[in-house]
């Protein structure tokens, strides 16, 4: 039983090692990453699912923080107004962001692609909404794109890029 | 004995794996690093001669390049090396400027690397976000994705 025992942690600890070293050796790695399209695979995309139904409930609820709990710890936003790095950071721009042009409705990105890298996943598409303005609702539609990685049972958003037509400009100045 | 052996070997597998989950959140390692911005420094100099086969060479057979403005000014959606090719050269009827490239962020995507950076083109200024995957022959990296957001006025 004991040496059943070793040899699991034997066979572990070399496990755990071999990939462990090759990341501190500089050779180049002789493998191409495994990319692969998700078009066809159910489970990524029931996943992916739940993921955009949960962007679209924290977009439509202008819920900054369920935003900002999409996205991982050290996450970075690439945005027309500039490149939010962190969580917090994040979180801050969409409260912002919420403030100024409130959404009525966050539609799921269209014509969104899924592609594997290793135990990654990055996606481009389109995405719309409509916001609340002045003078009164406003269609914003845009492209997106993102990363992301697995964190425990779940997937977040490692980067995400967007942008937005029309332009929204920040509101007059009240004096 | 046997009893330290095993303690020896779970603190190894233990110590054997802290680090590898830790090194997912790492930087680049410099020398990527110094391979990206090789790679990145030709990308620019391709640009500015013109060079729309060059440019388009950089890229992965199945690449695609989203542009955030309208497809009249040559934006939207760009798949593959073809497209990608003929995109450069309708860039460079369009604009006539030089293109600068500075590199903002970058960091490791399990063996891709993404790479943000603050870009303009002449009067033309934005952010791109690109993901580098390792090419084999030439032993290079190539332009799996390309995300610039808000180049043209």
């Amino acid at each position: 039983m004991k040496t059943r025992l070793l040899l699991a942690l034997v066979g572990l600890a070399i496990s755990f090692a071999l990939p462990t070293f090759a990341q501190q050796t500089n050779t180049p790695d002789p493998r191409i990453a495994q990319q692969r399209d998700l078009v066809g695979d159910v489970k990524a995309l029931d996943e992916f699912g739940v993921l955009a139904t949960k962007q679209s409930e924290a977009f439509t609820n202008n819920d900054a923080a369920a935003v900002a709990a999409l996205f991982t710890e050290d996450a970075v936003l690439v945005a027309p107004d500039g490149i939010f790095s962190g969580r917090q950071a994040i979180q801050k721009r969409y409260e912002d962001t919420f403030q100024r042009w409130p959404f009525t409705l966050f539609n799921d990105p269209r014509e969104c692609h899924l592609k594997a890298i290793d135990n990654a996943v990055w996606s481009f598409g389109e995405w719309g909404g409509t916001l609340q303005s002045q003078t009164g609702p406003v269609f914003v539609k845009g492209y997106c794109s993102a990363i992301y990685v697995r964190e425990g049972d779940a997937w977040k958003i490692r980067m995400l890029t967007l942008t937005e037509r029309p332009r929204l400009a920040p509101p007059a100045e009240t004096k | 004995m046997k009893i330290p052996l095993l303690s020896t070997l779970a603190g190894l597998a233990i110590g054997f794996a802290l680090p590898t989950i830790a090194q997912e959140q790492k930087a680049v390692d410099p020398e990527v690093r110094q391979q990206i911005e090789a790679v990145a420094m030709k990308f620019v100099e391709a640009y500015n001669k013109r060079d729309a086969a060059a440019l388009a060479a950089g890229y992965t057979a199945d690449a695609v390049e989203v542009r955030s403005w309208a497809t009249s000014w040559n934006g939207g959606t760009h798949s593959g090396q073809q497209a990608i090719e003929k995109m450069f050269e309708t860039d460079f009827k369009l604009n006539p400027g030089k293109m600068v490239n500075k590199l903002v962020q970058l960091y490791p995507i399990a063996n891709e690397v993404c790479a943000i950076a603050n870009r303009s083109v002449g009067t033309w200024k934005g952010y791109t976000v690109t993901i580098y995957v390792r090419a084999l022959d030439p032993d290079t990296w190539r332009v799996h994705m390309t995300y610039v957001n808000e180049l043209p006025p």
